[in-house]
């Protein structure tokens, strides 16, 4: 909106009225007595006629001015004196020529005169475009009262007239009409790319304020709106207009709301209350805003929404990448640590059983136990903890339990606390890196007695038979790989002898550190409590039995820490448990015999009273074997299967079948027994053949496979030693062994 | 108990006697025969008068083999070194080809006999006849 206001143009009315007011106060004679005596026909002609009278005396300009002045009073009454006051116009007297402009405009304000009379006297007033700034105004304020009729003459003077100046100040009245219709304004666009830019910028402000215009006509907008969308882009194509397009394209905006808002409704009314141009300025400020506020909170959640789900995805993409990992060595640890879950599910020595119970703090544990049998015939059990528990414990627990299974079972070392520096130095060598360490007990187990070494955990716990209070076999040391062997702390291993029915609890600290809602541990006496329930019990259930009861004190809750119970009974299986198991199964027939059995804590009890009826009875029936011989070299076979070729648990197959002129003694054992060629070989044979004397180097300790050889013709193996058979040959004296007593 | 293992000795008239219990389960221990090998010598050697020249072994249980035979085996050893007879009873019947294979009962100062009470005879007869021989030198 930068065209001026009409206000801006009062400085050639204020000196239009001062020069008035000037001749007035001069007036000598009686021309107003004139006027007011007589009509207004009569003053116009009156007024005439002293023009033209003035006119032929040139310097009677006052003449001139009173005249003009006083047409000027009449109004439009005096419009057929305009002609008159247009030759004035180019009076040499530039007062009169203001007078006279200024008296065209009084009289043609709402001009309602035929159309030529109109044009005339606004061409006549254009004419003084180049004229003294006082007359030019004079002569603008004329045009502008002249009004809308003045305008076609405006836009007809930009289109035809050669002059500049002249079509320069036609634009700068046109911007300056308050009120051009929509339907001349379109013809402005003609003059948007004009050579004179006063022209364009004012032809571009007349027609943007003739757009503006038409927004006081709301029912029309819709109609009106091709024109506009014309003038915004003839006014668009001006690189120095586009702040008038820009005005103009407001306005087609506020046109399309009230097109859309066909009853104008609230937003108009708002608008108009406001005042257009600032309202179509607050409303287009208050939609920027909006819309940039907006876009800035829609920006500023995209970004975070970005932000945090990249973060969120890193987090995901870091945890898949870690369950990836753990899971993996979830799976490592499971395969490894499978073993120890289910290797140790008990084990009967004619010694001793033994059976465990875990619970971990996680899916997987850091505790583990297991045993190996020496060649004296003892049995150690260790059971460690590493510390920490979960996945890391685990592995950890596997780096160390296959350390341990080479480090303990091999070589000669005999004592307890011996096999744990030992195992400390080793970890602690191989294992530095991992800063791995040990807390871990070894119980060497004797027929009747047990010896203990302990590198931080708690003491085991020995329950003699018909005693109430157990035994707590205290030994001491620090970690096993942190220093075991450099600081030895006493004591430094504990023994205690061990009979049959004696029970001895080895648990880890989970067990014993179990927590109650009150924070006080499941402890020794919650282990004594149990047992003294079921003392009787396999030692598996005792085990299960103490992991239930720690775990109901510490209110059902998950483990805080692994949980490890081994517990071992010397002596023999309970009744029930033997009770449980199949030992013998017999399939006799006329030429074979055939037996399953099972191996078990008292597998001898139950061959002895079992087979050898049988097998002596089936050997009877055919003459030309020994009952005897043939019994006892089973018996030596089985002996050897049981101690030697099997675990408990598992099966032995023993076939006797009688072909033409022999017996065969077929045994089949789980186990391979590598050395049966040493001791079956030819070279022993010879040795031992009978009937040469026994020497005790010749039996080399190993009297079992002696008597197999001495007992029977052959002695062949098969199978990498898993089946051995035994030949009998039919004799004529079978009592080729007996002996006088 | 099916796998217990018992050793008492006594001196009888004079004559050391070694008695051995064990159940049928004690045969199938690994290192077993270490084990009463150890248990016989010693007990052997805690309880034997200095001038006596005899052992007697009575067997009690019912089952037998090479575990025991070699156990047998090391107390002969011990005994027969030092000149003496060692007088064994009660060994299982069933189980005595074990021992005859091995030709345990063809060494010399090894004597097998069905009773104790026949063993004890037999040892206090060696034994008084090792006592004269003894005064006579």
């Amino acid at each position: 909106m930068s065209s001026p206001s009409s206000t801006e143009r009062v400085p050639w009315s204020a000196t239009g009225a001062l020069v008035c007011l000037a001749f007035t106060a001069l007036m000598p004679f009686g021309g107003a007595r004139a006027m007011q005596t007589n009509g207004p026909g009569q003053t116009v002609s009156a007024y005439l006629a002293g023009i033209k009278q003035a006119a032929r005396k040139p310097n009677d300009w006052p003449a001139k001015i009173f005249a003009a002045q006083g047409l000027a009073s009449l109004g439009s009454s005096a419009l057929s004196a305009v002609p008159d006051l247009s030759s004035l116009l180019s009076d040499r007297v530039p007062q009169v020529r203001q007078a006279s402009a200024n008296a065209i405009g009084q009289i043609c304000a709402n001009f309602k005169g035929d159309d030529s009379a109109g044009r005339d006297a606004v061409v006549s007033l254009l004419g003084r475009a180049n004229d003294r700034p006082e007359v030019r105004d004079a002569s603008a304020a004329a045009i502008l009262r002249i009004g809308p009729r003045a305008t076609p003459v405006l836009i007809s003077m930009l289109r035809t007239e050669p002059d500049d100046q002249l079509r320069q100040f036609s634009a700068e009245l046109l911007n300056a009409t308050p009120q051009i219709p929509l339907s001349l304004a379109k013809d402005l666009a003609a003059f948007f790319k004009d050579k004179i830019s006063a022209v364009r910028s004012n032809a571009a402000g007349a027609a943007t304020r003739s757009v503006e215009g038409c927004i006081d006509d709301p029912a029309n907008c819709a109609k009106l709106l091709p024109t506009i969308r014309g003038i915004e882009a003839a006014l668009a194509a001006v690189p120095d207009l586009h702040a008038n397009a820009n005005s103009v394209k407001a306005t087609v905006y506020y046109v399309e709301l009230v097109a859309a808002n066909a009853e104008g409704g609230w937003i108009v009314s708002f608008f108009r209350s406001q005042g257009l141009n600032a309202a179509i300025l607050s409303f287009l400020t208050f939609v920027a805003l909006i819309v940039t506020a907006v876009s800035a909170v829609n920006y500023k959640r995209a970004y975070h929404r970005e932000k945090r789900e990249k973060i969120a995805l890193d987090e995901k993409i870091a945890e898949i990448s870690s369950v990836s990992v753990a899971v993996e060595k979830n799976a490592i640890a499971r395969s490894v640590l499978k073993r120890f879950v289910t290797m140790p599910q008990s084990d009967e020595r004619p010694a001793f059983t033994i059976d465990s119970a875990f619970a971990s703090a996680s899916d997987v544990s850091g505790d583990f136990y297991n045993w190996f049998n020496r060649t004296d015939g003892s049995t150690c059990v260790y059971l460690v903890d590493v510390e920490g528990s979960g996945i890391d414990a685990a592995i950890q627990a596997t780096h160390a339990a296959k350390i341990l299974d080479r480090t303990l079972t091999g070589g000669d070392i005999q004592k307890a606390e011996a096999l744990l520096e030992k195992a400390d130095s080793v970890i602690s060598k191989e294992l530095r890196q991992a800063n791995i360490a040990l807390t871990m007990n070894l119980v060497e187990i004797y027929p009747n007695r047990v010896r203990l070494a302990n590198a931080g955990m708690p003491a085991p716990l020995l329950f003699r038979r018909d005693q109430a209070q157990p035994q707590a076999l205290q030994a001491a040391g620090v970690y096993v790989g942190g220093g075991y062997r450099r600081f030895p702390v006493e004591p430094r291993y504990a023994q205690a002898s061990v009979s049959e029915g004696d029970l001895l609890v080895l648990v880890s600290d989970g067990v014993v550190e179990a927590l109650d809602a009150n924070s006080g541990i499941f402890g020794r006496s919650g282990i004594e409590a149990v047992v003294a329930r079921q003392r009787d019990d396999a030692p598996g259930e005792i085990a299960n039995a103490i992991l239930a009861a720690a775990s109901a004190h510490a209110q059902n809750a998950p483990p805080a820490d692994d949980q490890t119970v081994v517990v071992v009974r010397f002596g023999v299986m309970s009744s029930a448990e033997v009770g449980a198991r199949p030992v013998v199964t017999i399939n006799l027939d006329e030429s074979e015999a055939e037996f399953t059995l099972t191996n078990t804590i008292n597998s001898a009890e139950a061959f002895h009273t079992q087979l050898q009826g049988q097998i002596r009875g089936w050997v009877e029936r055919v003459e030309g074997y020994s009952s005897g011989v043939i019994w006892c070299a089973v018996w030596e076979l089985l002996k050897n299967a049981v101690v030697h070729g099997s675990k408990r648990g598992e099966v032995i197959s023993l076939k006797l079948r009688i072909t033409k002129n022999k017996l065969e003694v077929e045994i089949e054992q789980p186990a391979e027994w590598r050395g049966w060629d040493v001791f079956l070989g030819d070279d022993r044979r010879e040795r031992l053949a009978p009937p040469a004397e026994i020497r005790q180097e010749s039996l080399d300790d190993h009297f079992g496979t002696a008597a197999l050889l001495r007992l029977a013709d052959t002695v062949t193996a098969s199978m990498l030693g898993r089946r051995l058979t035994l030949v009998f040959a039919q004799q004529v004296d079978s009592k080729q062994h007996k002996v006088a007593i | 108990m099916n796998d217990h293992l018992q050793i008492k000795s006594e001196i009888r008239d004079g004559i050391p006697i070694l008695e051995l219990d064990y159940g049928p389960n004690t045969m199938f221990r690994a290192q077993v025969a270490d084990l009463l090998a150890e248990k016989l010598v010693s007990e052997y050697r805690a309880g034997r008068p200095s001038h006596s020249v005899v052992c007697v072994l009575n067997i009690k249980a019912n089952t037998a083999g090479s575990p025991l035979v070699r156990a047998i085996f090391e107390l002969y050893n011990v005994v027969s070194a030092d000149s003496g007879t060692l007088y064994c009873s009660g060994y299982p019947s069933n189980y005595m080809e074990s021992l005859t294979s091995l030709g345990l009962p063809a060494l010399p100062g090894f004597k097998l006999t069905k009773t104790l009470d026949e063993a004890v005879a037999f040892a206090q007869q060696a034994q008084a006849t090792e006592d004269n021989s003894g005064k006579s030198q």
